[in-house]
């Protein structure tokens, strides 16, 4: 731990606000983009991130630092996370299928479209739009490993403190979610498509 | 022998770059030679790919405010009853108007806003009369309403200790101390009041014509202007006239309005705009004390400039003009002093 993030620690564990602003700083816009990618959704997520900050100002005292400041910031994080989709289960199933349902009525039964690819921005925006309804669409412990792996870039080892398992069980659980993940974005074979990966490989490169 | 299933498992440590360096030369070698395994291996970089594709999605506006705003309830030894907030510079910047900014533009306006010198060579004998006839220049720089609570300031002279302008400059000055102490004391007794700031966006189709109409509206429902409009659009100077320059789409103003008044007021300002003109409307907390201090150092610094003012024949700020800021000042100093039920209305005005 720098001297600094020990110093704020300590002044935010005697009650300093400023102190506590300044030693999550770093932390605020992580939590929050675990909690909507979680959550899925941008208020709620605010919620949640806000709650995260709370209850970790209001526990810092018993923080012992054993782990380092930023695993406990996301044990929290994910456990407020699952604890709202556990809240929330039964809501947010009815929700999604309220989303799929399209303009004149029927219900999309697939979860990706099967419209073509053109090279545009807009189509760029599709395939978020895709990936973000994949990872909705994954059980919470899958969901979680992969949001903490792919987009915190967090490494087995702190994933696994951060959710108190083994490093092995965190490697497959990865591997699984990615696995059913991949399988999800299958349903679109465009993404998948020879000539989608080599333009995506060439973007790349560029 | 390795069957395909066995380095199909290992494909995400490959990626990964976690597969032991032994292994690692033999899966390489196996992808090369077998199709089924690297397609595989492919589809799986493509999701990864697909994956890696979102991006990070950027902080709700407020979020750190109303985190403030919470962690200062959850604070051990915070009063329950009166949340105090301490605004920081920093919040000075998001707030963008408040107190800062309210603060500045006094001050612009105490040492820019006027271009009027005092013409006359015998400053003392002239200064009553000029008190109450603000040059044309400057009663039109300054729009009706301002002149017209600098004189109602005026005529109260005497009703807020004791301070007069029509006193010669030292009496003026002896007064003031008396005054400086009097609220440092009062503010040590009531330092945990919070004030209310309201911020408002009001969008209208032509920001620069409405001014006098919002102010209008607002002094009927007992809002006090406690600052001259502020010309977002160029905050780097303050434009401190009654309109603001022509072209520009944005303009802020501050009122004083009490707690109880300050929803019939803003009922007021839809009734003439609509109710989809408002845009926002936030709560920001701030301190009263805090509040208080920041005028009682201008009110000092009014003073100093007051008492260095015969010196500095080179001045082209009058006299009067610093003692109605003064007076302003003053009372807004007494209105925070008696009353924290008072709200600062700070309005946006936009375009439509």
């Amino acid at each position: 731990m720098i001297e600094n993030e020990i110093n704020l620690l300590k002044k935010s564990k005697n009650g300093d606000i400023e102190a506590f602003e300044e030693l999550i700083e770093g932390y605020q816009k992580k939590v929050f983009n675990i909690a909507f990618r979680m959550v899925g959704n941008y208020d709620d997520a605010s919620e949640l991130a806000q709650e995260v900050f709370i209850k970790i100002f209001k526990g810092i005292k018993s923080f012992k630092e054993e782990s380092t400041f930023s695993t406990w910031v996301y044990k929290i994080t994910t456990n407020v996370c699952l604890d709202e989709l556990r809240k929330t289960r039964n809501k947010k199933s009815i929700s999604l299928e309220e989303e799929l349902k399209l303009d004149d009525g029927e219900v999309q039964i697939q979860i990706v479209d099967q419209r073509p690819l053109p090279e545009t921005i807009f189509e760029q925006k599709e395939i978020k739009k895709t990936v973000k309804k994949a990872i909705d669409n994954l059980s919470h412990e899958h969901r979680i490993v992969i949001v903490l792996r792919e987009l915190n870039g967090l490494n087995y080892e702190e994933i696994a403190k951060i959710l108190k398992c083994p490093v092995g069980t965190v490697k497959s659980r990865i591997n699984r979610a990615r696995q059913e993940l991949k399988e999800i974005l299958k349903n679109n074979k465009e993404l998948f498509s020879e000539e989608y990966v080599k333009i995506s490989s060439k973007e790349e490169s560029i | 022998m390795r069957k395909c299933t066995d380095y199909t498992e290992m494909i995400y440590e490959y990626i990964d770059n976690e597969l032991d360096s032994n292994l690692l030369s033999e899966f390489e070698d196996h992808i090369k030679v077998c199709h089924s395994c690297k397609v595989e291996h492919d589809e799986c970089m493509q999701a990864l790919k697909l994956i890696n594709s979102l991006e990070e999605e950027e902080l709700p506006q407020n979020f750190k405010e109303n985190l403030h705003g919470k962690l200062i309830k959850e604070k051990p030894d915070s009063n329950k009853k009166n949340i105090i907030l301490f605004i920081r510079k920093k919040y000075f910047r998001t707030i963008g108007s408040i107190a800062a900014i309210f603060i500045f533009a006094i001050i612009m306006k105490g040492f820019l806003g006027n271009q009027v010198s005092l013409s006359t060579s015998d400053k003392s004998a002239a200064m009553p009369n000029v008190a109450l006839s603000l040059s044309e220049e400057a009663a039109a720089m300054e729009g009706p309403i301002l002149s017209k609570e600098a004189d109602s300031d005026m005529k109260r002279k005497g009703v807020n200790n004791d301070v007069t302008i029509n006193a010669s400059q030292s009496t003026i000055i002896a007064d003031l101390k008396d005054v400086e102490v009097l609220f440092s004391e009062d503010v040590s007794g009531n330092a945990e009041k919070t004030l209310k700031s309201r911020r408002i966006v009001l969008k209208v189709d032509k920001p620069e014509n409405e001014i006098e109409k919002i102010k209008t509206k607002l002094n009927e429902n007992g809002a006090k202007l406690i600052e001259s409009i502020i010309d977002v659009q160029t905050t780097a100077q303050f434009s401190l006239k009654s309109t603001a320059t022509p072209g520009t789409g944005s303009l802020h103003i501050e009122f004083l309005i009490s707690n109880t008044e300050f929803n019939k007021a803003l009922d007021s300002l839809k009734a003439i705009w609509g109710e989809d003109a408002i845009t926002s409307n936030e709560t920001v907390l701030i301190k009263v004390s805090d509040k208080i201090n920041q005028l009682n150092s201008k009110l000092l610094e009014l003073n100093n400039n007051i008492a260095s003012f015969d010196k500095d024949t080179q001045n082209n700020i009058t006299l009067n003009e610093l003692e109605a800021e003064k007076i302003k000042i003053q009372s807004q100093i007494e209105d925070l002093r008696k009353d924290v039920e008072y709200s600062i209305m700070s309005i946006s005005v936009e375009k439509r």
